[in-house]
């Protein structure tokens, strides 16, 4: 197979999270200004930071008027799995040079890493795996952009989209998101105490509730030993 | 200004957790440092969705809340793994029709 066969063979396989991103990213794009932040830098999350959950619970801070500073340690902490998927790349980029192995972890995407692992698992030649991941980040990354612009689009055209209650989607989306991982009893465990610890601490100043929750309830439940399932890790 | 603060600031961070086991070679988390890792996307996920879900039910003093029936219809379609954007267009469609009998 010649390399770019290769590359679309992954930007095929990456469709179904293609069309699966593509109501978040007109929906990121309608929410922003809806929130009271500024089209440009919509766009600059999208082309720059490239994550559909950060940039999603940053458009939902800054509306609640919190500080730079702890919008980008919640960033870190909602993005603190990719460090897994990265971990995880180290074999099959183990060839590559370090220039070319940092350019392609910025398109490390949850769907990316999903669909590559998948492939590189059956059986994918050396010499395939930089055009197979490009092929799905690429498309993953051009999708994100031209659907962010979409709903910028749609946000100041269409009368009203704002008053639709999208952002009750991105409750939908992060249940829809959140069910499937609790195959594994301590991720319930983890989203139920994460859950009640949030509410508990709402009052708290900055959102820095969320935080505290989000790291006390990975925090308790990777702790109980007893959760531990065979499927784990 | 402070907006472009925001931005390098998020991507910063976003690209470093992606890149950081590219940049130190010999990176090797605990295996409790995993088991903490592999906890916190169900965390995040859950805690975000908290008050979206509860304040309405608190303000409106009424278990009826759409915000709240729309939730539990998102997570018994997850328990019965609906595809996930079956899920959002359900709990949305479920949560615009209940707004409108509230």
């Amino acid at each position: 197979m010649t390399q770019t066969k290769v590359m679309f063979q992954g930007a095929l396989d990456t469709l179904p999270m293609v069309l699966a991103a593509i109501p978040f990213g007109i929906l990121f794009g309608v929410l922003a200004p809806a929130n009271g932040i500024a089209s440009w830098v919509a766009i600059g999350f999208s082309a720059l930071v490239f994550a559909g959950s950060a940039q999603y619970v940053a458009i939902g801070l800054l509306a609640a008027g919190t500080p730079v500073l702890l919008i980008v340690v919640t960033t870190f902490i909602v993005n603190l799995r990719h460090l897994l998927y990265a971990l995880a790349m180290l074999i099959p980029f183990r060839h590559l040079p370090r220039t070319k192995k940092l350019a392609l972890s910025f398109f490390l995407t949850d769907e990316t890493f999903v669909i590559f692992n998948q492939r590189f698992q059956r059986q994918l030649a050396d010499e395939h795996i930089v055009p197979y991941y490009l092929g799905s980040a690429i498309f993953m990354y051009l999708n994100w952009q031209v659907c962010t612009w979409v709903g910028l689009w749609a946000g100041s055209t269409l009368e009203g989209i704002d008053q639709l209650g999208l952002e009750f989607a991105m409750v939908t989306a992060f249940i829809a998101m959140l069910l499937p991982m609790c195959k594994h009893r301590k991720n319930i465990v983890s989203a139920v105490i994460g859950f009640i610890l949030a509410w508990l601490t709402r009052s708290w100043p900055h959102k820095t509730g969320i935080v505290f929750s989000v790291v006390a309830a990975a925090f308790i439940s990777s702790q109980l030993h007893f959760l531990e399932d065979k499927k784990d890790v | 200004m402070s907006s472009i603060m925001l931005i390098l600031g998020m991507m910063a961070v976003t690209w470093g957790v992606r890149a950081v086991p590219f940049v130190l070679p010999n990176l090797n988390l605990s295996p409790g440092m995993l088991n903490f890792l592999n906890c916190i996307p169900a965390a995040v996920l859950a805690a975000l969705v908290a008050e979206p879900i509860l304040n309405p039910v608190v303000n409106q003093a009424s278990l009826l809340a759409p915000e709240l029936i729309a939730a539990l219809v998102c997570v018994v379609m997850g328990v019965f793994r609906a595809p996930m954007l079956a899920t959002v267009i359900v709990g949305m469609v479920s949560f615009v029709l209940l707004s409108q009998f509230n």
